[in-house]
C-alpha cells in the first residue's frame, strides 16, 4: 500500500500548490476604467469588494486544503489512539519456519519486522512452526529462535497468547499463509482479545504463497499401487524442463521422467508388482521465484484398509512435504497383540495404552525387521519398558525423570552418518529441559545428546531398528514432534528403508467421507483423540460412511464383528484442495472476529508494517472532508457569481 | 422609419449641428402632441383678472360687465410673462460617455434637450435663459426672447466642455437669484452628488420657480454597471481610483444608486421639484416629452 512514507510521496506535494497557481494565474489585471463618480458609492463598492477577498481567500483555502486531504487519504494515514503510541510491553512475533516460512519474502519480512520491532521491544517471544531453517541473526531474537519448537499453528498461538495475558499493551505479529488454516485459531484469537483490550494482532498474510507449499525437491514414496491412479506435481514459476526430472524406484536406477508444460505425470502400472516405491526428485528452484509444490497424490477412494498407525500417518504425510500438518498424538492404542497381524513400522508417541501388550508388541516388531520410533513421557511406565523391551534388546535402562535449565543439544554427526543420515545442513537441533536419564546399552547408538544424557538413541535390535526419545513428549516446552526439524527429517529417514508392506495409508480428505468396508452385521464405533465419540457415521450398502469431519487428527474407528472387535486408525488431513486458498476464507475469520477487528489488523507482506500497526484508517474520515470542503468551496463559488442583469434593471 | 418615434441618439448623432438636431427632436416631440405648455406668444384668452386700478382698460370685459356688473380683465398667454431657464452641470462626470451604447455624452444629450427646449420657447415667443457651470456658475444669459438669442444660445451650447467638481448646491444657489417672473426652470445634470445637498441649493431656485424639472442624466453603465470584467475606476472628478471586480461589486453598486434615486425622489417630494430620470441612451424625443411639463 502506498504510504505518505514512501518516497514517491514526495512528488505529490507539488499538487498542494496547484490551487495557489491557478487562483494567481486566474487573477485578471484590472484595466483602468474613467467613471463619473464614485462619491456616491464608494462605500458600498469598497464594502463589497472587501467581503469579495475576504471570500476568494476563503474559496482558496477550501481548495488547498481539499487537495490536502484527498492527498492524505491517497496516503493512507493511520490515526493512533494515544495508547496506541506506547510502545508494548511485550511483542511477539510468530515465525513460520515450516514450508510456508521458506518463501524468501516471508524470511525478509519477519527479518524486518524483527528489525523494526527491536528498538521497542521489551520482551520478544518466538514460536516457529514447521521444520524449515531460521536465518535471523538479530542478538536477541536469534537466542530465542535457535530455541523455538515445532507445533502446530494455533499451538504456537495459544502460547503466545497465554504469555501475553495480563500484559497491555502487547503486540503480536502472526505470519498468515492461508486463512483457512487460522479458522481454528479464531476463537482463541476472539477470547484473547476480549479479556485483554491492550493486544494488538498484526496477521501479515502472504497472498503469494496460495497454492503453494514448501519448496521440497524430493519425495519418497511408498505407497501400495492400487492406492494410486496416478501422481501429479503442478508448479509454477519453476517449471523443470524434460530430463531434470527423476524417479528412482527402490532398488533400481534413476529414469528420467518427460514433463509437460504445466505437471509431471507418472503413470501407474509402474514395474514393481504391488507397491510403488520410490524416489522422485526436481532440480532445485532458481532464483526468487516459486519453487514447487508438494505433489499431490491422486488416490483411488475409498483406498484399501489396512493397518494404520498414527506414526506411520504422520512419517507418511511429512516426507510428501506437507510439513504444515501436525498432528497432536493424545492417545494411542494397538489392538493387536503378538502375532496378530504383521507389522513392519510402529511409532509409539507415549501413549496411555502402554501397556505390557504393547510394548511386547513394539519388542516383537523390532525383533522382527521391523522398525520402532519410542516416544516417552508421562504416561511411560519406566519399569516396564526397561523389563520388557529396553533391557531384553540390550538398549539401555530408564533411571530417572531429570529438569534442568534448557541445555543445548549435542549432535554425534557421524552415528548420523553411519546411518546415512547427513545432518550437517539440518541446522540447531535445539535445547531440552526434561527428559528420562538412561544408562544406554551396549547396542545403543547416541545420536543426539544433552551433556552426557542421551537424547536419542539409535539401536539395531536383530533384523529390525528402534529410535527411542528419551525426552518428555507431555512437557509444554517438547511438542509432540520433538526438537527443532529434526524428527521430521529423522524420522522419514529411518522409516524408508522399512518393508512398509502393512504400513499403507489411510487418508481421507477432511471434508470428505471415508468408506470402512464391513459387514452387514458389524457396528462401528468412531472416537476422536480425546476419546468423544463421532457420531457423523451412516450404513452404507458396501459397509460404514464416515465423516465430513469437524477437525483434523486421529480417529479410532472400532469394528465389532462377531468374533471380536477390530480397531484401526483413520488420519484427517487437510482436504485435497487446501493447496488453494478457499475462497472467501478470510472474510468468514475477519466476520468472526466481530468487535474485534480494531484490534486486528491485516496487512500484505509487501506493504510497509509502519502504517498499518495500530490505530485507524484516516481514509475514508479524509475523503469526507475533502468532500465536504469541495461542497463548501461550491457554495462560496455560487455566492460569488454576479447579480444577473434583469437584478440591475429593476 | 418615422423620425417621430426614432429620434435615437446614434440617429442624432449623424445630423450635424445642434440645431438640426434640437430642431428634429422637437418636431419629433411635438407630433400629435398638445399645444405647447409654456405661456408664449399668442392672443388666446388665457384667464380672468380682476380689474385693478392701473390695469389697462383695453382688456376690460366689458360683456362680462354688462351681465355681471364686475371688471374683469381678459389676460392672454403672451402676456403671463414667462421664461424657460436652462441650467446645465457642466462638470467633468458630465462628459461620461457610456462604454456600452453608441451616442452622446451626458452633456451632449442635455445640450441636445436644452436647445430642443429653447427652439420650443423660441417658437413661443418666450424668453429663454442659459446657465452652466459645474461647481459654479460659469456664465448666464438673463432671458431673452427672439432668433438671434436662440442662435447665440446653441452656440454657447455646442462650446461647453464638461471639466471640474460639481457642486450642485452652489451651482443652483448662484442661479436662484437670477430667476425672476414666472419661469420654467430646466436642471440638466447627473445629480452625482449627495441628495440632501442638492435639495439645499434646489430649494431655493424652487422659491423662484414653482415649475422646476430636475433632469437626471445617467449612462446605461451608470444605470447598469459593467456585466463583468475587473476594473480600477478613476473618478472623472476627483481622479480618486477604486479596484472592483464587477462581478462582485455590481450588486453592491446598484443597490448605492437605488437608495440614492430614492433618496433624491424624497427630497424633490418634499420640495415639489419633478425629477425625471433620463438615459442617455432613450431617444431623444421621447426624454424630451418626459421633461416637458404634462400642463
Amino acid at each position: 500500500m502506498f504510504g505518505l512514507l514512501n518516497p514517491f510521496a514526495l512528488w505529490f506535494i507539488p499538487l498542494l500548490a496547484a490551487p495557489l497557481v491557478i487562483h494567481f494565474l486566474g487573477r485578471s489585471q484590472p484595466t483602468l476604467k474613467d467613471f463619473p463618480s464614485l462619491l456616491p458609492v464608494r462605500g458600498q463598492l469598497t464594502q463589497a469588494m472587501r467581503r469579495h477577498k475576504l471570500k476568494n481567500w476563503l474559496q482558496l483555502l477550501l481548495r488547498t486544503l481539499a487537495i490536502l486531504f484527498l492527498l492524505l487519504a491517497a496516503a493512507n494515514l493511520l490515526w493512533r489512539p494515544r495508547h496506541g503510541f506506547a510502545p508494548p510491553v511485550a511483542t511477539g512475533l510468530l515465525i513460520h519456519n515450516g514450508a510456508y516460512g521458506a518463501i524468501p519474502l516471508a524470511k525478509t519480512k519477519d527479518k524486518t519486522v524483527l528489525q523494526d520491532l527491536e528498538g521497542m521491544q521489551r520482551g520478544l517471544d518466538s514460536l516457529t512452526l514447521g521444520h524449515g531453517h531460521v536465518e535471523f541473526v538479530l542478538p536477541d531474537a536469534s537466542n530465542r529462535i535457535s530455541s523455538a519448537r515445532f507445533g502446530r499453528y494455533s499451538d504456537a498461538l495459544s502460547k503466545l497468547l497465554k504469555e501475553a495475558h495480563g500484559q497491555s499493551p502487547v503486540h503480536i505479529h502472526l505470519p498468515v499463509f492461508d486463512w483457512s488454516d487460522m479458522e481454528e485459531s479464531r476463537p482463541l484469537l476472539i477470547k484473547a482479545l476480549t479479556e485483554n483490550p491492550g493486544l494488538r494482532v498484526v496477521l501479515t498474510e502472504y497472498p503469494e504463497a496460495s497454492g503453494h507449499l514448501a519448496p521440497f525437491t524430493h519425495w519418497s514414496l511408498n505407497f501400495p499401487k492400487e492406492n494410486i491412479a496416478s501422481l501429479k506435481t503442478r508448479f509454477s514459476s519453476s517449471n523443470p524442463a524434460s530430463g531434470e526430472v527423476f524417479w528412482t524406484p527402490s532398488g533400481g536406477s534413476p529414469r528420467a521422467i518427460s514433463t509437460a508444460k504445466d505437471s509431471i505425470e507418472l503413470q501407474v502400472p509402474f514395474s514393481q508388482p504391488g507397491w510403488i516405491r520410490g524416489e522422485l526428485s526436481l532440480p532445485p528452484p532458481q532464483g526468487d521465484g516459486f519453487a514447487y509444490p508438494a505433489a499431490a497424490i491422486i488416490a483411488r477412494i475409498p483406498p484399501p484398509l489396512t493397518l494404520c498407525h498414527v506414526g506411520n500417518a504422520f512419517a507418511s504425510l511429512a516426507s510428501l512435504g506437507r510439513g504444515g500438518l501436525r498432528l497432536q498424538i493424545k492417545s494411542f492404542a494397538d489392538s493387536h497383540g503378538p502375532g496378530s497381524e504383521p507389522c513392519d513400522f510402529l511409532y509409539l508417541a507415549d501413549p496411555k495404552e502402554m501397556d505390557a501388550g504393547l510394548v511386547g508388541r513394539a519388542a516383537e516388531i523390532a525383533r522382527g525387521g521391523g522398525k520402532v520410533i519410542l516416544g516417552l513421557g508421562s504416561n511411560t511406565d519406566m519399569a516396564l519398558l526397561n523389563r520388557s523391551l529396553l533391557e531384553p534388546l540390550d538398549i539401555g535402562r530408564l533411571t530417572q525423570l531429570k529438569r534442568q535449565d534448557a541445555a543445548a543439544v549435542q549432535v554425534h554427526a557421524a552415528a548420523f552418518a553411519s546411518l546415512g543420515m547427513h545432518v550437517g545442513t539440518w541446522g540447531d537441533p535445539g535445547k531440552v529441559t526434561t527428559h528420562l536419564a538412561l544408562s544406554p546399552g551396549a547396542k545403543a547408538t547416541v545420536l543426539l545428546s544433552s551433556g552426557t544424557d542421551p537424547i536419542l538413541i539409535y539401536c539395531k535390535t536383530g533384523r529390525g531398528s528402534l529410535l527411542l526419545w528419551t525426552t518428555d513428549i507431555n512437557d509444554r516446552e517438547w511438542t509432540d514432534l520433538g526438537l527443532g526439524p529434526w524428527p521430521a527429517l529423522i524420522h522419514p529417514a529411518f522409516v524408508s528403508g522399512s518393508s512398509m508392506v502393512h504400513s499403507g495409508l489411510q487418508w481421507v480428505a477432511s471434508d470428505s467421507t471415508f468408506l470402512l468396508a464391513s459387514g452387514e452385521s458389524d457396528e462401528l464405533r468412531v472416537t476422536d483423540e480425546t476419546g468423544t465419540t463421532f457420531s457423523r457415521t451412516q450404513r452404507d450398502p458396501d459397509g460404514w460412511r464416515i465423516g465430513p469431519f469437524d477437525h483434523l487428527g486421529i480417529y479410532r474407528l472400532e469394528l465389532h464383528r462377531d468374533k471380536g472387535a477390530d480397531t484401526s486408525w483413520l488420519a484427517v488431513g487437510l482436504a485435497e484442495n487446501r493447496l488453494q486458498t478457499e475462497e472467501g476464507s478470510k472474510g468468514r475469520f475477519m466476520e468472526g472476529l466481530g468487535e474485534s477487528r480494531s484490534q486486528v489488523l491485516v496487512r500484505e507482506a509487501d506493504a510497509d508494517w509502519r502504517t498499518l500497526y495500530g490505530g485507524f484508517r484516516l481514509r475514508l474520515p479524509l475523503l469526507i472532508l475533502a468532500a465536504l470542503l469541495l461542497f463548501l468551496e461550491g457554495v462560496v463559488s455560487l455566492r460569488l457569481r454576479p447579480a444577473p442583469i434583469s437584478a440591475a434593471r429593476d | 422609419m418615422q423620425l417621430k418615434t426614432v429620434l435615437t441618439p446614434e440617429y442624432l448623432a449623424h445630423i450635424l449641428g445642434l440645431k438640426l438636431r434640437a430642431q428634429a427632436v422637437l418636431e419629433g416631440a411635438l407630433a400629435g402632441w398638445h399645444p405647447s405648455p409654456f405661456h408664449g406668444y399668442s392672443s388666446e384668452f388665457s384667464q380672468y383678472k380682476g380689474y385693478a386700478p392701473g390695469d389697462d382698460i383695453r382688456h376690460l370685459d366689458w360683456k362680462v360687465f354688462g351681465r355681471r356688473d364686475h371688471l374683469v380683465i381678459r389676460q392672454y398667454r403672451d402676456e403671463t410673462n414667462a421664461s424657460v431657464h436652462l441650467v446645465v452641470d457642466t462638470s467633468a462626470s458630465m462628459g461620461y460617455k457610456s462604454t456600452q451604447s453608441v451616442g452622446f455624452s451626458k452633456l451632449e444629450y442635455a445640450n441636445i434637450l436644452a436647445a430642443s427646449v429653447a427652439l420650443l420657447a423660441e417658437r413661443q415667443r418666450d424668453a429663454v435663459a442659459l446657465g452652466y457651470g459645474g461647481k459654479n456658475v460659469k456664465e448666464y444669459l438673463p432671458p431673452e426672447s427672439g432668433p438671434l438669442r436662440t442662435r447665440e444660445l446653441l452656440r454657447r451650447l455646442e462650446s461647453l466642455t464638461a471639466e471640474g467638481k460639481t457642486d450642485l448646491e452652489t451651482l443652483f444657489a448662484e442661479v436662484a437669484p437670477r430667476i425672476t417672473g414666472q419661469s420654467f426652470v430646466f436642471l440638466f445634470t447627473d445629480l452625482w452628488q449627495d441628495p440632501e445637498a442638492i435639495a439645499a441649493g434646489l430649494q431655493r431656485i424652487r422659491r423662484k420657480s414653482k415649475t422646476t424639472t430636475l433632469v437626471q442624466l445617467r449612462t446605461r453603465d451608470e444605470a447598469e454597471f459593467f456585466s463583468e470584467g475587473s476594473f480600477r475606476l478613476k473618478d472623472l472628478e476627483t481622479g480618486e481610483e477604486l479596484e472592483v471586480s464587477s462581478a462582485q461589486a455590481r450588486s453592491a453598486y446598484l443597490q448605492a444608486v437605488k437608495d440614492h434615486a430614492a433618496r433624491m425622489l424624497k427630497e424633490c417630494s418634499k420640495l415639489g421639484v419633478r425629477l425625471v430620470p433620463i438615459q442617455v441612451d432613450w431617444p431623444c424625443d421621447l426624454s424630451l416629452r418626459a421633461i416637458l411639463p404634462r400642463n
